[in-house]
């Protein structure tokens, strides 16, 4: 499985990456984001989720995912995102940042 | 036929058909466009010299109420603090209160604003939103803050996002390419007015400096952004370096961050600080009012960087006359516009 998460946007404008590799994590923490991408559904979502308009300083992200031979790339605000995508989001930045 | 014997028919006039007669009329309409522009200033000005002297304080009442999101993304959350009642012993919701005091008190006092809205509009904001949320945003109705991540940032200012409503509620700039970097600006430029005019600093006192305080002990940086010196804010390797441009020759063309509002916003608050220190004294007093007509007048929704420069310019001088408007142009021009 691997995994990249850019974030834009937000009042402070800066921009952040987190990368994940399956092999560099545990066999429960890549149990953990493949549940979390399949709640969210990632591979079903559209290439762009986009808010009816851009409000100031929210984030925007592009994720892109490849797992078990299915790989997909989605564009989207976090306005328009469901709460399961940015569970996803969240559990992304808590194990890059570990 | 003199101005004058034209007057009361352009009084009919609605503000965008005078705009847009100020903006592309001949020499004759042009003339009788910004004269009644000036002359709806004047009428203006006489309105609140007679209210003022009615009442002690400006018109508007603070209506501030804070929520405790309970980090999670639920919004408004559980009321911790209304108007009327004193500090709480959460740090977030009493900064966060003092903040839209101050923000409320500028647009009041400085600015005749009645809130957001200029009609009284309560202020209402969420502290504690999500988990270690590293961003605070005015969602349309309310503020809503983070807690930082604890790593790079370490609280939140009031003054930016909130200004964002005053935005919406006026000229709305579209927030992608141009003209969300317009907006952004607009948000830095009516922010760090409220803390000048809180801390009484000159243009030539005053750091520029956009989140300044806001950096975490250890981050390689004095703010998130310059406006005197765009591009110098900070040098992490965690944060990266500061991307913003001073000129149009360092533009940044991306996909990101709705085409970069927040890094070509650069621009327009390079040239916000060389007006404030070429027309001297308290930035609020020349160069804030101007941009804040600006904004409320001769703007529009879809206005880009060149947009804006002809608009700051009219707006210096119906407010100012011809000297502030050519200083208000040379700015423009020495940032590339």
């Amino acid at each position: 499985m691997r995994l990249i998460l850019e974030r834009s946007g937000g009042f402070a404008g800066l921009r952040r990456v987190a990368r994940l590799e399956g092999s560099t994590l545990d066999p429960a923490e890549e149990r953990c984001l493949r549940d979390a991408a399949e709640r969210a559904a990632v591979f079903a979502l559209p290439r762009e989720l986009r808010a009816s308009e851009p409000r100031p300083d929210r984030f925007t992200y592009r994720l892109e995912i490849e797992d078990a031979g299915r790989e997909t790339s989605v564009r989207f605000d976090e306005a328009a995102a469901s709460e399961a995508l940015l569970d996803l989001v969240d559990l992304v930045q808590d194990l890059a940042d570990r | 036929m003199t101005p004058s014997d034209r007057r009361p028919l352009c009084c009919i006039l609605p503000p965008h058909i005078l705009q847009h007669l100020a903006r592309h009329g001949d020499d004759e309409a042009r003339t009788v466009a910004l004269e009644t522009l000036v002359a709806t200033e004047r009428l203006r000005g006489e309105r609140h010299a007679i209210a003022d002297g009615l009442r002690d304080v400006p018109a508007g009442v603070k209506r501030r109420t804070l929520y405790d999101a309970g980090h999670t993304q639920r919004l408004p959350g559980k009321l911790v603090r209304g108007e009327n009642d004193p500090a709480t012993d959460d740090g977030a919701v009493n900064q966060a209160f003092d903040g839209l005091g101050a923000t409320y008190d500028f647009l009041a006092e400085v600015m005749k604003r009645n809130s957001i809205d200029d009609r009284g509009q309560r202020l209402d904001a969420s502290v504690h939103y999500g988990r270690r949320y590293d961003n605070a945003f005015w969602n349309g109705r309310q503020m809503v803050f983070g807690d930082g991540d604890g790593k790079l940032f370490q609280g939140f200012t009031s003054w930016h996002e909130l200004t964002h409503g005053v935005i919406d509620a006026e000229a709305a700039l579209v927030y992608s390419g141009q003209s969300g970097a317009l907006n952004e600006s607009f948000a830095d430029v009516l922010g760090i007015l409220v803390k000048q005019w809180k801390l009484r600093q000159t243009s030539s006192e005053a750091s520029w400096l956009i989140g300044e305080g806001l950096l975490a002990k250890g981050v390689k940086g004095v703010a998130l952004r310059s406006m005197k010196a765009p591009g110098t804010a900070y040098d992490d390797a965690r944060l990266g370096k500061d991307p913003q441009p001073a000129t149009m020759k360092g533009y940044v063309q991306t996909e990101e961050d709705n085409g970069g509002v927040h890094i070509n916003s650069g621009i327009p608050n390079h040239a916000f600080y060389l007006a404030a220190v070429k027309l001297g004294g308290y930035a609020w007093e020349k160069a804030g009012r101007i941009w804040y007509h600006a904004l409320c007048n001769t703007l529009s929704r879809k206005s880009d960087f060149a947009g804006a420069a002809q608009a700051t310019a009219m707006s210096a001088g119906v407010l100012f006359g011809a000297s502030a408007e050519s200083v208000v142009r040379s700015v423009w021009a020495e940032v590339g516009v």
